[in-house]
């Protein structure tokens, strides 16, 4: 993949390396860019290495991490990150479950929500290609046989920003994007309470925007629309300055009573990544 | 080069913006999937700034479209080169310099939503000159038109308040 980030010209960087340093200020962790979108699982040892010179609390914290979870993923952090750990993580823990009847049913069931789109009256130029994007990449992967070939195959999709290929990671996290602002406002007695000022109109013109980052409102519509009725659990690992010597766990539940498997996301102020769990790990 | 996904909603676009209804929108030109023309009119025909005059936007696609916006800016065209014979000039308005950069926040790269297109985009200009009644450039327009070397995209405006 070209490494696009060291072409910019050097007014762009010291621009980028200002509000880098801005928001490392406001306390927001900033990942490093390795060129990768989702980058392969890395031992959580990382993390710890990260924070060695750093604030007390998170050496604690994460020294502790890395006993429970043993690895993570690092997720590109260009303000799309929730959506893509999010996405990438429920295809992928579909997958773990070595299923294809599983992988199916989510496709059925973007295509149940896909109907959003249709009643929101945008003309289906705007998003037809972004529901054929997910579409193709989920007939890939029932049509891929084996458990590494789709899990390599879910990998080289959600890494492909080469505008020429029809495998494209920013249509798939579009569509993503497009279906919770929809499904929000079509049930907005379920969020207006979430959102600020209980502006369910001004919290989705800005989530369309392709800068706003996911927040707890949009994952958790992300999780009643596509993993809840998949039995798919999601939990927050949140990673920040708070109390205590873990990182606080919080559970979205599914609403089915059997949880098929868990998407576990490491959310640092302003950035997540996904991390999993070692085999013995209390859950 | 238009990508894959650029090119694919351009070509669907193109038809639907040939076949438009909406009063005072033309397209063109459309050669390539990379440089699109559209003249706007105001429909006010007692408009004191704007009645009975044409003007010439011009969109560039980079390959990201539409997840990223096009670049979109007032542009100037002789009498002879436009269909109807009449010259094409850069419209007064405080948000945009006189070399055609226009600053609104649907064009910037934060507040761009891909949900956008160029059939929405000229129409939202056009309303942002029919509700203008101030025949003025933005603060300190000398100095930018005469500085500015950066694509109009890539200049980062400041939306605080109405000033550019």
């Amino acid at each position: 993949m070209e490494d696009t980030g060291h072409n910019h010209m050097d007014k762009t960087t010291s621009r980028d390396e200002e509000l880098a340093e801005q928001r490392r200020l406001a306390g927001e962790y900033v990942p490093a860019y390795d060129g990768l979108l989702v980058s392969q699982k890395l031992s959580t040892e990382l993390i710890h290495e990260e924070y060695a010179t750093g604030d007390i609390a998170y050496q604690v914290k994460t020294s502790n991490l890395s006993k429970d979870f043993g690895f993570f993923r690092k997720i590109r952090g260009d303000g799309n990150c929730g959506f893509r750990a999010f996405y990438f993580g429920l295809l992928e823990v579909l997958i773990e479950l070595g299923d294809e009847n599983l992988l199916k049913a989510q496709k059925t069931r973007f295509n149940e929500v896909n109907g959003l789109l249709v009643r929101s009256g945008v003309d289906s130029i705007i998003w037809e290609d972004w529901v054929e994007a997910t579409n193709r990449l989920l007939n890939l992967l029932i049509s891929t046989k084996h458990k590494e070939e789709r899990l390599e195959a879910l990998f080289t999709a959600f890494n492909n920003e080469d505008d020429m290929s029809d495998e494209h990671s920013r249509e798939l996290l579009t569509h993503l994007r497009f279906l919770i602002s929809y499904h929000i406002k079509e049930n907005p007695e379920q969020y207006k309470h979430f959102v600020p000022d209980g502006s369910i109109d001004a919290y989705c013109s800005s989530l369309e925007t392709v800068s706003a980052e996911m927040d707890e409102v949009s994952l958790t519509a992300a999780h009643n629309m596509l993993s809840s009725a998949a039995g798919i659990n999601i939990e927050v690992l949140y990673l920040d300055r708070s109390i205590g010597n873990s990182v606080t766990r919080h559970k979205w539940e599914p609403e089915k009573e059997k949880v098929r498997g868990v998407i576990t996301m490491l959310f640092r102020p302003g950035h997540y990544d996904l991390a999993y769990p070692r085999e013995n790990a209390p859950s | 080069m238009a990508g894959a996904f650029a090119s694919r909603r351009l070509q669907r676009e193109l038809p639907k913006l040939q076949a438009t209804t909406s009063p005072g929108i033309k397209l063109v030109s459309a050669t390539d999937l990379q440089e699109w023309l559209i003249d706007i009119q105001v429909m006010d025909s007692a408009h004191p700034l704007y009645a009975g005059q044409t003007y010439r936007l011009r969109f560039r696609f980079s390959g990201k479209y539409p997840i990223e916006a096009p670049e979109v800016m007032f542009i100037r065209a002789t009498a002879a080169s436009c269909w109807d014979q009449k010259p094409r000039s850069i419209p007064m308005h405080p948000h945009i310099y006189s070399n055609g950069i226009i600053c609104l926040d649907l064009l910037d790269k934060a507040g761009w939503s891909p949900v956008q297109n160029v059939e929405s985009v000229s129409m939202s200009l056009q309303s942002m000159l029919a509700g203008n009644y101030k025949n003025e450039r933005p603060e300190g327009d000398e100095v930018f038109v005469r500085t500015n070397t950066q694509r109009p995209r890539d200049v980062n405006f400041e939306f605080h308040d109405d000033d550019c």
